[in-house]
């Protein structure tokens, strides 16, 4: 083992004793690693700084239009930065009442953030689309399962679910009887489908005849995000957890190296 | 500099509660939460959930003076994205130590933590299961892993890339360099950096965390070196851009429609922003691989990526990519506790079902 391993494998056996012995020095000691651990980062912003300076400098050098866009950059971070020392030095704290360095962030940094994240539900929508397209069985599934759930968490949901939920099935029956028919397993899917899909939608008719019925779609939808959406979830975090464990393993032992120059 | 960010690094541990019980209440004492964000915390009592507040770096405890006079309270403590990230609890049976007692020294805590002893025994277990697969293998004796498609994808889509004359973009997550997600993505960085050397492909590296960036700089050197172009390694284009969220996706979109890569591997750790950085990818036409362990990203990968690396399968990545026996040998240890998890649920259902709850309370942690 070299030098770096064996520090590693040290300060994470280390870290794992404290988590079963709660008496000192071992909590002390993490405080205090914690801490240096801050340290580092904050200093390490100083790199971050020296390598996004110098990024924007070589392409201001290189010119052409994403030299504008550099400049912009490089000008707005010099005057937040001027602007931090002043109300630093005014005020006791960039962020106090009042300071220009607030101005900034709330005006600028924040609607910013708010734009990009209200982008989401665009990306969400386009996301959607091509994920709910009934390619196969189950996209179909999540087609049907994703509607259920939309409907019955939106108040309007349950009186509208059925009228939608009846125009999808006809629809997806239209869509499979028209599909090609090679293999007789097709000819099940293709042909019988269609068949079901109807009897369904019919079956939907009925909570409009007795609207009881309809107020269970918050039920189902309820369902639906605690029974096997959690199922799958939790099957996914148990293989996380075993992965990530070995992982551990892997580097505290040394086997693990990728991450090392 | 590298070596020691990360012994800085793995000495950081996840978040921690630690929990004092006093006469005023109950002390909670949250460590390892990053300084610009909230973090909630929930407390449990029996079927009730309540949440006790918001709390920002540097406000990391709380004092919980609205407790039941016995039973068990568990706290939570909440990520902003909503994730869980620690838990601790403790039994009021007894009354809390005096601290008007004269004279009385409060007794220190035990030597051991009884509440957390199944965790030990099943790191034992796991570590013994771990080291018989690995002696197994250096015995010589074959063992079969499935081929994982993602990991079967990466070589295609730097070969893709190169044949396109498109640059490549590597996103190595959100999180530091003390999670061990950021530290899977950097040994899939190397793997395909070395790929990408072999073909003279450019790579292109935006960064969010300044640690990071240290060691994806350092480990791209060393891959471009062992793949014998070490003129081809550019520190430019490992770069830092910002730490704030959205600035950060907003940053690896705008490259993502400027440079237009042929080949996007988004691995470690996402938030929100997952679905705008996978959704411009796929608008470019770049072939993307993404692997993340946050579980309600996965979903935003699989609809807008070509391949996605699902659970477990992104930490075995470096495993599966290096072929060496040994490190395979890891992965069968952890199938088989699969295959034991599988069984123990079963069985614990049943158990329970009957009224015999046995087994969830063996493996109940505090």
């Amino acid at each position: 083992m070299s030098g770096p391993l064996v520090l590693v494998f040290l300060s994470g056996l280390f870290i794992v004793i404290s988590f079963f012995i709660p008496r000192d020095p071992f909590p002390k000691v993490e405080l205090w690693a914690l801490r240096w651990y801050y340290i580092v980062v904050g200093f390490a912003l100083l790199l971050g700084v020296d390598s996004l300076v110098l990024h924007h400098l070589r392409r201001i050098r290189r010119g052409g239009m994403q030299a504008f866009y550099s400049a912009v950059l490089l000008i707005g971070f010099f005057v937040t930065l001027v602007w931090g020392i002043v109300a630093w030095k005014q005020f006791g704290s960039p962020f106090a009442p009042h300071s220009h360095f607030l101005w900034i962030f709330m005006n600028v940094e924040v609607p910013l953030e708010a734009t990009m994240f209200s982008l989401l539900a665009f990306f969400i929508a386009s996301a959607a689309y091509r994920a709910f397209r009934a390619r196969s069985f189950e996209s179909t599934l999540l087609l049907v399962s994703a509607g259920l759930v939309m409907l019955g968490r939106v108040p309007l949901g349950q009186y509208v679910a059925v009228p939608l939920l009846s125009a999808f099935g006809v629809l997806l029956a239209f869509e499979l009887y028209h599909r090609p028919v090679r293999t007789p397993l097709d000819r099940v899917l293709y042909r019988g489908g269609p068949v079901l899909v109807l009897l369904f939608s019919g079956i939907l008719v009925l909570p409009a005849v007795f609207p009881q019925l309809a107020a269970r779609i918050p039920g189902v939808a309820s369902w639906i995000l605690t029974v096997p959406q959690v199922a799958g979830k939790r099957g996914i975090e148990f293989g996380l957890a075993l992965g990530g464990l070995a992982f551990g393993y892997r580097i505290l032992f040394g086997m693990e190296r990728g991450y090392l120059r | 500099m590298v070596a020691f960010s990360l012994w800085m690094a793995l000495l950081m541990a996840a978040p921690r509660m630690d929990l004092q019980h006093t006469e005023g209440g109950v002390n909670v004492q949250i460590s390892g939460i990053p300084v610009d964000s909230s973090w909630s915390l929930l407390r449990v009592v029996g079927t009730d959930t309540t949440s006790l507040g918001t709390l920002t770096v540097p406000e990391t405890s709380f004092v919980d003076t609205t407790l039941p006079d016995t039973g068990t309270v568990t706290y939570l403590l909440r990520r902003p994205d909503g994730t869980y990230a620690a838990q601790a609890g403790l039994r009021l049976e007894t009354a809390p130590p005096s601290e008007s007692g004269e004279g009385e020294t409060p007794a220190p805590p035990g030597w051991f933590n009884t509440d957390r002893a199944p965790i030990l025994i099943f790191l034992i277990l796991f570590g013994i299961a771990f080291f018989l697969f690995v002696q197994w293998t250096r015995a010589g004796r074959p063992i079969f892993i499935r081929k994982i498609a993602g990991l079967e994808a990466l070589d295609d889509a730097v070969g893709r890339s190169t044949e396109m004359g498109r640059p490549i973009l590597y996103v190595p997550g959100m999180t530091d360099l003390d999670t061990l997600p950021t530290l899977s993505a950097l040994s899939i960085l190397k793997y395909v950096t070395k790929k990408s050397a072999e073909y003279a492909t450019p790579m292109l590296v935006p960064l969010r965390e300044p640690l990071v960036m240290a060691a994806a700089q350092e480990i791209m050197k060393e891959a471009y070196l062992e793949a014998g172009r070490p003129d081809l390694y550019e520190e430019d284009r490992v770069y830092f851009t910002t730490v704030q969220q959205f600035g950060y996706a907003s940053t690896v979109a705008g490259t993502m429609m400027r440079e237009k890569p042929g080949a996007i591997f988004l691995m470690g750790y996402y938030y929100a922003e997952s679905l705008i950085m996978a959704e411009t990818g796929n608008t470019v036409g770049a072939i993307q691989v993404a692997g993340t362990p946050a579980v309600d990203q996965l979903p935003f990968f699989i609809a807008a990526c070509d391949y996605t690396l699902i659970g477990e399968e992104f930490y075995a990545a470096s495993a599966y990519l290096s072929q060496r026996p040994e490190e395979l040998a890891t992965l069968k240890a952890e199938d088989i506790f699969k295959a034991l998890f599988v069984g123990m649920i079963a069985l614990g259902s049943l158990l329970t079902s009957l009224g015999i709850p046995f087994l969830s309370k063996l493996l109940e942690v505090h």
